[in-house]
């Protein structure tokens, strides 16, 4: 089937609400005209547009439009790419919404999302009454450069180069290419970007010489030509997306590990305890296996984690409560076991060592005593949870001490826990120190 | 029974992907990057997408944009992010997009503190973007409510056609608990109402001011068109008053209509108590702790859990406040929901029980500062 420009320019919509000469419509005309060169249907064209005088010309076009927030169309035309990829996605921005969205086009075009970016570039903000912007050439008089813009003007077509997009072309809006050049972008694989030089008539041409030697002489200066500047031909994003994850399509979502109650409940109302370690040392992890133990074993539990910012330095801390009913209090002023295996853990609870109960237990690293503590504290010797010096593994040879001296889980329970382990390396290293842990009790038992 | 051991980052997905969600973008920020990570390996493998943004400004937008061809997104974010997502709510709430946001709270403003939990969010979220429409916000207490109001949000979302956030907090994404899956509840989301044929597609139509307008996606045979502008039904920029009037007023009517969904509250009363706790989000939690252990020592008080915190469900409150002399509102922040307490509670006794150094408030300093354990009659 093919179509002519009155499928995608509504005849009945004109006309433009631009200014008087303003080059706008001019554009919208070319777009016209390219629509039906690449053939493609009008209902299988999405037009996303601006903010700004280029951004009210949604209601001439008889596609799909699509009207959202200053700066973020590119933002849009991706997620509806991304949405729907058979659509042909065409953002109509001015050189304001450029600047504006900068980051979201220079990604665009390093992702090299399917889209076509037709910058219509005014050399100033329209709408809002002439300010300068991002490609405002250097020495222009704007509302907001009334002595002539001391800043230096933006290369759209280079930006599309540098972020390594598939198409950059640069045009007049009175260059007879221009309808040629729209569709070759159009059909373009991969992101695709115009920079149009155009004419505001209420304010930049009125301030500044905007004729067609002025221009030309501006391209001469800044070493620019017109026409296709940037062509290349990587896979565009859609297709990348596609071929990249294909491994992953029709697996089975993750859904969680069942964890029935194969040991015999610990008989106690509850028990909370405070792991106090340092980052790197595999705290949470190892709060988990201990977790998962308690759930193997009947009860609720419980797990609050806490660490700073930073990621392989600083303290760890794990709160833990245990009990045969649901649990609703996720801190406790006074936990009945706390353990300690780092410096940065023993300094983070300090003012809670100083405020347990003397029923409290504190087993603690012997290198880290003396403790501040009215508690009742047992020290672990370091040779004793010493697992041929592995620093990942000194928490959960703690926990197991820990589990071989209290009620809280059984052993067993622990060992079945680290079972668990969604990576089987990971769990093979925790059940040989599991292991050794064991025999080890059981020699001082 | 079917025992797991999870937080709440993974009820959340699990909710999102068992409504039927198959679009994601975000960007990461702590404490919520674990839902941007789960949902990068996860939707490829029901054919969904999912993308990391360049930041939540291109995230939201892309949400936006694949949420008008027909999909079902979801974002989360956190503090910093949630501010960047501001203007793009308000565009969602314009343009009648559905869109569920997940905004765990962490301690603020600006950065604050990435690791550290905070409710301080509560008012932001609800008044969270320019022009004076209300946002819809939901709030777990645990696990498995995390679970249930991400499908209810998905819910809402789809069929009133609005942004919903889902307000967690640090302390409830990442705390892992047991939980039993069999018994979590969850609600069906029905398919967004859709343009019926006949009349030529108006893509702002609506009869009623509350009613819903009729859907079609971007792609559709027919045209569509889809603006953030204050608009007319054909969805063209207007500035006639009787039309701005009117759009207006349905962005905020069909919300109201949909009252009877809109209140999730849990009400555990008990006779002869005079004392009303309010709560909301994970200090709910330490609350209800607070509470049982005033009853098992012989008190008496009662306990009003709010789910849906915005709009506020004032009938709920009134009446969960009935024959109470005094209401005590726990939270991780300076007394952001209690204002709202104090306005549809005029007259009673209002106490704060509140913190804002990162550490969930314990049942104990519930009790104390709200004076519960006296609360005998
Ligand atoms: C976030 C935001 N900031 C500022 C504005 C105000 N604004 C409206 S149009 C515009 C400039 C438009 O200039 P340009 O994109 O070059 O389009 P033109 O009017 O020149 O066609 C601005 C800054 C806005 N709408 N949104
Ligand atoms: S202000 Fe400039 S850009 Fe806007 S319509 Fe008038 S001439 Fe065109
Ligand atoms: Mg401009």
């Amino acid at each position: 089937m093919s179509y002519d420009v009155n499928d995608y320019l509504l005849a009945d919509s004109m006309p433009y609400p631009f200014c008087p000469g303003c080059s706008h419509g001019q554009v919208l005309d070319a777009l016209g005209k390219a629509l039906p060169m690449v053939g493609v249907a009008p209902n299988r064209v999405a037009l996303v547009t601006d903010i700004g005088c280029i951004g009210i010309s949604d209601k001439h076009f008889g596609m799909h439009t699509f009207h959202g927030l200053h700066g973020r169309s590119v933002t849009y035309a991706s997620g509806l790419k991304l949405g729907n990829p058979d659509l042909t996605v065409i953002v109509l921005v001015g050189d304001g919404g450029l600047g504006l969205g900068g980051h979201h086009f220079l990604h665009a075009a390093r992702r090299n999302v399917d889209i076509t970016v037709l910058v219509c570039n005014n050399f100033n903000f329209g709408m809002t009454g002439g300010q300068h912007s991002v490609t405002t050439p250097h020495q222009a008089v704007t509302a907001t450069t009334t002595e002539g813009n001391f800043e230096y003007p933006l290369d759209i077509a280079g930006l599309v180069d540098v972020a390594q997009g598939n198409f950059a072309a640069r045009v007049m809006f009175h260059d007879p290419r221009l309808p040629d050049l729209i569709a070759e972008a159009i059909r373009s694989p991969g992101f695709a970007a115009l920079d149009i030089w155009e004419m505001c008539t209420a304010y930049f041409a009125k301030r500044n010489k905007v004729s067609r030697s002025v221009l030309e002489e501006q391209l001469r200066e800044r070493n620019l030509s017109t026409g296709i500047v940037v062509r290349r031909d990587r896979k565009g994003y859609v297709e990348q997306y596609r071929h990249s994850l294909e491994a992953l399509q029709g697996k089975p979502l993750s859904e969680g590990t069942e964890l029935a109650a194969e040991f015999p409940r610990p008989v106690y109302p509850r028990q909370s305890v405070l792991i106090a370690g340092r980052a790197g040392q595999k705290v949470r992890s190892t709060a988990m296996i201990l977790g998962r133990a308690g759930v193997l074993s009947d009860l609720y539990v419980t797990q609050r984690d806490d660490y700073p910012v930073t990621v392989m330095t600083g303290h760890s801390t794990a709160e833990m409560v245990f009990q045969p009913d649901p649990v609703n209090e996720l801190t406790v002023d006074a936990p009945d076991i706390v353990l300690i295996t780092s410096e940065e853990g023993r300094d983070v609870i300090r003012e809670r060592l100083r405020g347990l109960p003397p029923t409290s237990v504190v087993y603690a690293l012997e290198e880290l005593l003396p403790l501040d503590t009215p508690a009742r504290v047992e020290p672990i010797a370091a040779d004793a949870v010493n697992i041929q010096k592995k620093k990942t593994q000194i928490v959960l040879a703690c926990v197991a001490w820990m589990a071989a001296k209290t009620q809280v889980v059984s052993l067993e329970a622990l060992r079945r826990a680290a079972w668990f382990d969604e990576r089987q390396s990971i769990a093979d290293e925790n059940l040989a120190t599991l292991a050794e842990m064991e025999s080890r009790l059981a020699r001082t038992r | 029974m079917a025992r797991e051991y999870i937080d709440g980052t993974e009820a959340i997905v699990r909710g999102a992907l068992h409504a039927g969600c198959d679009f994601f973008a975000g960007y990461p920020i702590t404490p919520s990057s674990g839902v941007l990570v789960r949902m990068m390996r996860e939707l490829p493998k029901i054919g969904g997408m999912a993308v990391q943004g360049e930041d939540e400004i291109a995230s939201i937008g892309m949400c936006i944009a694949a949420s008008m061809t027909g999909r079902r997104p979801l974002t989360a974010t956190s503090g910093p992010g949630i501010s960047l997502y501001s203007e793009n709510l308000g565009l969602a709430i314009m343009g009648e997009v559905p869109l569920v946001i997940i905004n765990v709270q962490r301690l603020g403003p600006a950065t604050g503190g990435a690791t550290t939990g905070a409710e301080g969010d509560v008012q932001f979220v609800q008044w969270v973007t320019s022009g004076g429409l209300p946002m819809v916000v939901l709030s777990p207490t645990d696990v498995a409510t995390s679970y249930w109001l991400t499908t209810v949000a998905f819910r809402l979302a789809e069929k009133l056609r609005i942004p919903v956030i889902l307000n967690t907090s640090k302390d409830l994404v990442q705390t892992m608990e047991t939980v039993d899956v069999s018994a979590w509840r969850k609600v069906e989301v029905e398919p967004r109402k859709a343009y019926a044929g006949g009349a030529p597609y108006l893509p702002y139509r609506f009869d009623e001011l509350g009613d819903v307008p009729e859907f079609l996606p971007v792609g559709a045979e027919h045209q569509v068109r889809f603006t953030t502008s204050m608009h007319d039904e054909k969805g063209n920029l207007t500035k006639k008053p009787a039309k701005v009037d009117r759009t207006f007023r349905h962005l905020q009517q069909k919300i109201l209509a949909c009252q009877d969904e809109l209140v999730l509250v849990d009400r555990d009363h008990q006779d002869g108590a005079l004392t009303l706790v309010v709560a909301s989000g994970v200090s709910a939690r330490s609350a209800r702790a607070a509470v049982d252990r005033v009853r098992s020592d012989g008190g008496k008080v009662s306990i009003l859990t709010v789910y849906s915190v915005w709009p506020v469900p004032e009938q709920a409150i009134r009446n969960a406040a009935e024959g109470m002399s005094r209401i005590v509102v726990p939270e991780m922040n300076v007394g952001l929901y209690r204002r709202e307490i104090e306005r549809v509670l005029p007259g009673l006794e209002v106490i704060g029980v509140n913190r804002v150094d990162g550490e969930v408030l314990t049942p104990g300093e519930i009790i104390r500062t709200g004076r519960l354990g006296g609360a005998i009659g």
